[in-house]
């Protein structure tokens, strides 16, 4: 039998599966995949999002779809079935338990659409097996949760990709050479929008979890408080204690454009401040309002579409003010406002940036051939900084000041320890 | 035995004296001058005379109101008006809703009816019984607004009650704005002069705010401002309203809680946190449900704003000691609480938990990144086994201290596979920590590569 690079692997780890669980075993593997053989993933957290992951990752021919994975066995079993619409002969399993893919030692890499404060463990453990990460966004639930996970990825030399697909769109690339080649000048300002408001689910009572969801597994590091249906399915995002808000969904996504084509650094100063959801048992503000100072550009983040000829309403977008213009993105629209005419483009900037084969193409690429990815894990921790020390703000309901050397807030302790609640026993986040 | 006359003594005075009958009002007019007053209209319409805010008709004053809104309050002042005067007071006027009036009159020919009189809600509601109006005498008045529900006095009788959901043209009506006093508007000659004007603002009563109908949409949120506004002094009732209260009203209550502590935790303003971190002890400490609401709240704002003193230490022990969701809140709180004295209220915890959650206390002190965990975690590595031990190994990860080597070395030796994964983990996160050039990174590679 040929001593293949999977079938040596399992050899040296045979016996260990189970044990393990919970364990994060430890791979020495660095070298990349080789062309002839199929990358394997598996995902996990395959409710909404999730599912798009497994079709999308399902349809590229040199990808080998290993588990679902999901704390609701109704939902693992619901994407199993749609993996068999794609492949019928998959030989997929569907698990509750992320763990247990880590423990595989043939799978490659894992995807994760869980909830935000899952994202840091899911990466942090898959790099401690060895395998490779393609993450959803936002980042990380909370600072020191990208910091650690970016430690780990360096350390067990891991691809890392932030599902930021908007960022593989032409559009993105273009508006980056654009600001790059100068064409509205040095800029001083960017204003950030993205429409505010939060579900308004009620109040309905806790109760018992439906009995295909594992309630605490889905819990996780975050803090135990009973199974509500106002909280999950679905609405988590709206709670401190899982996430932050449209703010914290959106940022990233919109950010991107200002940190890839400006690289501004981490801000001097935040100041932010949000509504309180009093009619809903939401509990992050629906709409926010934040200034970053960054050394040399200041930065807002609104919760309202600004009402500038042009934007008509888009959402999100941003709004670039330089010395000799502005220049208005979105998703998929631009507009450069220079001397008092608009333009869509100005052909004479070159076409300087390669184009991305796509967001989940140019991860497997990293993966096959080496390099980093587009929204890689140094990349996306300096983009989500922003969003965390706002959210900061927002709570606390006062300017912070940032010191981006020691990673730490400038004489106030309160908001010191806020850089990372600490997790729900047994859960910890690794040094 | 001495103390019981005493007490009863005290008990006697309590149920005579009317309990704090003037508790809480300040007086809205000096007597001197119109400071904190603004007028509408005409200036000359209002002026202060014999140690009275007076008012002499035909000179276009309009009105004149306090120079900032006021919610719920009582307002009590004596008036009195010339031969056949015409005034009023103004109750939550001059915003984008209207206010109303308590009419204030002259017994005049011919007869106003009910609702145009002294003591009635102008035009709204009527006065029942109808006040005495003689004129050119002194008068009190005293108007009770409590979120949409109005009590008039008149003479210490009350005259006129509103429920802005019972009343026809209520329903839509200010719950906030200006208290103010109308100008005498009878002509040249008459007059209306007020004295000994005074308020008690409802919204910086706890007790008040606490018994708030929250499911209100708009009075939840009027409450909830006013809890914020008046800060630390809220926290003992919001506590209680985040147990004891409607799903709507601890959530509420539970937002303004979180809101003022926080703002309480400025390094500015230390004072104002002191009381802040007695009631959330006071809280914790009481003996309750180890999954109370309030307990469970108070846990984790004392992570934030706590501080690492013996009485906060010693609740938040017997707090994990109880167990239970507050439990596990009390314990993330000792890991983000800095300083010695809590590194040494976690150590002291490792034999007083049950085994089953002594894991969780070994890896607290990892999250802490106390230094002076190292013994106590390196010898829960060198003896324990099962899950403390692997707890411990990830805690000295954690810590990223090299000085955890012999203990992760030795317990390599015989380690199973599984387990020299954990070490290798956090021989790793150790190196890692170490700055660069450091002279012990050599050692703690080497280690790893002994593994």
């Amino acid at each position: 039998m040929p001593m293949t690079r999977r079938r040596f692997l399992a050899n040296a780890t045979a016996g260990l599966a189970g044990v393990a669980l919970g364990l994060p075993a430890l791979s020495r593997r660095t070298w990349a995949v080789p062309a002839s053989e199929k990358i394997v993933v598996a995902h996990i957290g395959v409710g909404g999002m999730g599912r798009g992951h497994v079709n999308w990752f399902a349809h590229h021919p040199d990808v080998e779809t290993a588990a679902v994975c999901d704390v609701d066995s109704a939902k693992a079993e619901a994407a199993l079935a749609q993996l068999r619409e794609i492949h019928p002969d998959t030989k997929a399993v569907a698990e509750t338990d992320f763990r247990r893919l880590l423990d595989r030692p043939d799978i490659d890499a894992i995807t994760y659409a869980t909830p935000d404060h899952w994202h840091a463990l899911n990466a942090i453990l898959a790099f401690q097996a060895g395998k490779h990460v393609y993450g959803e966004k936002p980042l990380s639930y909370d600072l020191a949760e990208g910091q650690a996970m970016l430690r780990a990825c360096r350390r067990y030399g891991k691809v890392f990709q932030l599902g930021t697909q908007i960022h593989a769109g032409e559009n993105y690339h273009r508006v980056v050479e654009l600001l790059r080649a100068g064409v509205i000048g040095p800029v001083s300002e960017v204003h950030l929008w993205k429409g505010g408001g939060n579900p308004a689910p009620g109040f309905p009572a806790d109760c018992d979890p439906p009995a295909t969801l594992n309630w605490d597994m889905w819990l996780g590091p975050a803090p135990w408080r009973p199974y509500n249906p106002g909280i999950c399915p679905f609405q988590f995002r709206y709670y401190w204690d899982f996430s932050a808000g449209v703010f914290g969904d959106f940022w990233c996504h919109i950010a991107d454009l200002a940190f890839w084509a400006l690289d501004p650094g981490a801000p001097r100063r935040v100041k932010a401040t949000g509504d309180q959801p009093l009619g809903s048992m939401v509990t992050t503000p629906g709409f926010v309002e934040a200034e970053f100072e960054f050394a040399h550009l200041k930065m807002t983040w609104s919760s309202h579409v600004p009402d500038i000829p042009g934007v008509n309403g888009r959402d999100p977008g941003a709004r670039f003010v330089g010395s000799r213009g502005e220049l208005l993105a979105g998703y998929d629209w631009r507009i450069i406002r220079v001397g008092g005419a608009d333009k869509e483009d100005i052909p004479e900037v070159p076409v300087s940036l390669p184009r991305s084969p796509g967001h989940q193409r140019n991860f497997l690429d990293a993966i096959r051939k080496g390099g980093t990815t587009e929204s890689n894990l140094e990349y996306a921790v300096q983009m989500a900084l922003p969003m965390h020390l706002a959210s900061i703000s927002c709570r606390l309901g006062r300017p912070l000041t940032w010191d981006a050397d020691r990673q730490e807030f400038v004489g106030d302790d309160a908001a010191n320890r806020m850089r990372h609640r600490p997790y729900r026993a047994p859960w910890v986040l690794p040094g | 035995m001495r103390t019981a006359p005493i007490l009863l003594v005290l008990a006697i005075l309590l149920l005579v004296l009317p309990a704090g009958a003037d508790e809480g009002f300040v007086s809205l007019f000096n007597g001197r001058n119109l400071d904190g007053w603004v007028v509408e209209g005409s200036p000359e319409g209002f002026r202060v005379l014999d140690g009275c805010l007076h008012s002499d008709g035909g000179r276009g004053g309009n009105w004149i109101h306090t120079d900032r809104p006021y919610g719920n309050f009582v307002l009590r002042l004596e008036w009195m008006l010339s031969k056949t005067g015409n005034s009023g007071i103004f109750i939550r006027m001059g915003g984008e809703k209207q206010g109303f009036e308590v009419q204030l009159l002259a017994p005049w020919t011919p007869y106003r009816d009910d609702l145009h009189c002294t003591g009635s809600i102008y035009g709204l509601v009527p006065a029942h019984p109808r006040p005495d109006e003689t004129t050119l005498r002194w008068r009190t008045a005293e108007v009770t607004a409590a979120w949409r529900h109005i009590t008039v006095k008149i003479d210490g009788v009350v005259t006129a009650q509103a429920d802005y959901d019972q009343v026809a043209g209520m329903k839509d009506m200010a719950l906030t704005g200006f208290v103010g006093m109308q100008d005498s508007h009878t002509g040249a000659g008459e007059w209306v002069k007020f004295r000994n004007i005074e308020i008690k603002d409802l919204d910086r009563d706890p007790a008040f705010l606490a018994q708030a109908p929250f499911t209100d949409p708009e009075i939840g949120k009027m409450a909830y401002d006013a809890a914020v506004r008046l800060g630390p002094p809220m926290v003992p009732a919001l506590l209680r309203l985040v147990r004891e209260g409607e799903p709507a009203v601890a959530h509420g209550a539970g937002l303004a809680l979180e809101r003022i502590v926080l703002a309480a935790s400025a390094p500015a303003s230390p004072d104002r946190a002191f009381p802040v971190r007695r009631d959330l002890l006071a809280c914790l400490a009481a003996p309750g449900d180890s999954a109370a609401p309030d307990r469970l709240a108070a846990a984790r704002l004392l992570g934030i704003v706590g501080l690492a003193d013996a009485r906060t230490v010693a609740t938040l022990k017997q707090a994990v000691l109880a167990g239970g969701p507050v439990g596990a809140a009390a314990l993330e709180a000792m890991q983000r609480i800095p300083g010695r004295a809590m590194s040494d209220g976690v150590i002291g915890l490792i034999r007083r938990v049950p085994p089953a959650q002594r894991p969780a206390v070994l890896l607290a002190l990892g999250e802490r990144r106390d230094p002076v965990a190292l013994a106590v975690l390196a010898d829960t590595v060198a003896r324990g086994s099962g899950e403390a031990q692997v707890a411990a190994i990830r805690a000295l990860g954690m810590l990223g201290s090299a000085k955890a080597l012999p203990a992760l070395q030795t317990a390599a030796l015989n380690a199973s596979e599984a387990l020299k994964r954990e070490i290798s983990a956090s021989l790793l996160a150790i190196r890692d920590a170490l700055p660069a050039g450091d002279a012990t990174r050599g050692q703690v590679e080497e280690a790893i590569k002994g593994l």
